[in-house]
């Protein structure tokens, strides 16, 4: 479809988002990332059932954590989209880029690269 | 050759410049209000080539193509709004308009991402007999393809438990969207069929001990992917 999204944002695939783990979303804060989100299956849609549904707990769970740790809760988020629209993946990412440019550089980065 | 309508008073009506499909194109044209305004049928770079009053017959033939188009559009809506079940069902994804989508448009023109359901016809989009019925026998040998088949590859991508280390605590049995894992009571281990196991990482992820790993997702394949992307941004 040739869209664009921000070359600030970096992808992992993963089968399902069921499979994302705080551990993870954490790992990439204590490496240095200002954001990250987590993309799924629509709410009742995931292709493996209820694997979204976890997701979105974790998810939940971790802002609670940078809450806790003095971090924007908002720097971690997760949105849910079909497969088939590229448009809106697209259109999410540049929407988290402006989130996370307005949110500023993670305040860990200094201790990461050290 | 595009269809376009000027209001009675001789201006342009705003062309939309937002993206939209076929679809919404024809419902814009539809739901003109000017009834009787002429009817100008334009060349596709939005020169008219022709100009029909009402009253005259080009304009009526206009407007009968343009309630042709609107009545599809109707059909193909309404075929578009049955899919919904199905797709959640068969966990299967949709476009915008309700279509469902097939795994490559070029390469994997009739199968869908997942294995074993093939698409054709009117669930695909609006089209003509003659395109589903070629689509739908694509589909039927897409089919037989799958059955005619002594072996069938599966995806490698599955969970293994590390029987040594874990505890049998049975949350990745709960867990399981499909029912894989199972408790052998006579070897007293957790077994998680090759076969069968879906390879979405539920219970990997849920396992209290992590002693269940996805084949191709461990994670530290992830935890490593994690640190060199963001090496790679000097960070």
């Amino acid at each position: 479809m040739r869209l664009d999204y921000p070359a600030s944002i970096k992808i992992i695939r993963l089968p399902c988002t069921g499979k994302v783990d705080v551990i993870h979303l954490l790992r990439a804060f204590q490496k240095g990332a200002d954001g990250v989100y987590v993309v799924g299956c629509l709410e009742g849609n995931c292709h493996y059932n209820e694997g979204n549904f976890r997701a979105r707990e974790r998810v939940e769970h971790v802002r609670m954590l940078l809450e806790e740790i003095g971090l924007e809760s908002d720097r971690v988020r997760m949105y849910n989209l079909s497969s088939g629209e590229g448009p809106t993946f697209a259109a999410y990412a540049k929407e988290m880029n402006e989130n996370i440019r307005s949110l500023g550089p993670n305040p860990l980065k200094d201790s990461a690269k050290a | 050759m595009s269809l376009g309508e000027f209001g009675g008073d001789g201006q342009a009506q705003s062309r939309t410049t937002a993206p939209c499909g076929p679809l919404e194109r024809l419902k814009k044209l539809g739901s003109h209000p000017g009834r009787d305004a002429r009817a100008v049928v334009a060349d596709h770079h939005g020169h008219p080539v022709a100009l029909a009053a009402p009253g005259d017959p080009q304009h009526a033939a206009f407007r009968s193509r343009v309630a042709a188009f609107q009545s599809l559009d109707r059909i193909a809506a309404q075929v578009a709004e049955d899919t919904e079940e199905m797709s959640q069902i068969m966990k299967l994804n949709r476009n915008q308009e309700g279509y469902f989508i097939e795994a490559h448009v070029k390469l994997r023109p009739v199968d869908m991402p997942s294995d074993g359901v093939f698409l054709c016809g009117t669930a695909h989009g609006p089209k003509l007999v003659t395109e589903a019925i070629s689509q739908a026998q694509a589909a039927a040998s897409r089919a037989v393809t799958f059955l005619a088949k002594d072996a069938i590859k599966l995806s490698a991508i599955t969970a293994k438990v590390d029987v040594d280390h874990c505890v049998k605590c049975l949350t990745c049995v709960r867990s399981c969207p499909f029912g894989v894992p199972e408790f052998n009571i006579n070897e007293k281990v957790i077994e998680i069929n090759e076969a069968i196991c879906h390879g979405c990482g539920v219970c990997a992820s849920i396992c209290p001990r992590q002693t269940i790993q996805l084949s191709f997702y461990d994670d530290d394949q992830i935890m490593c992917k994690i640190d060199a992307l963001l090496e790679a941004e000097g960070m």
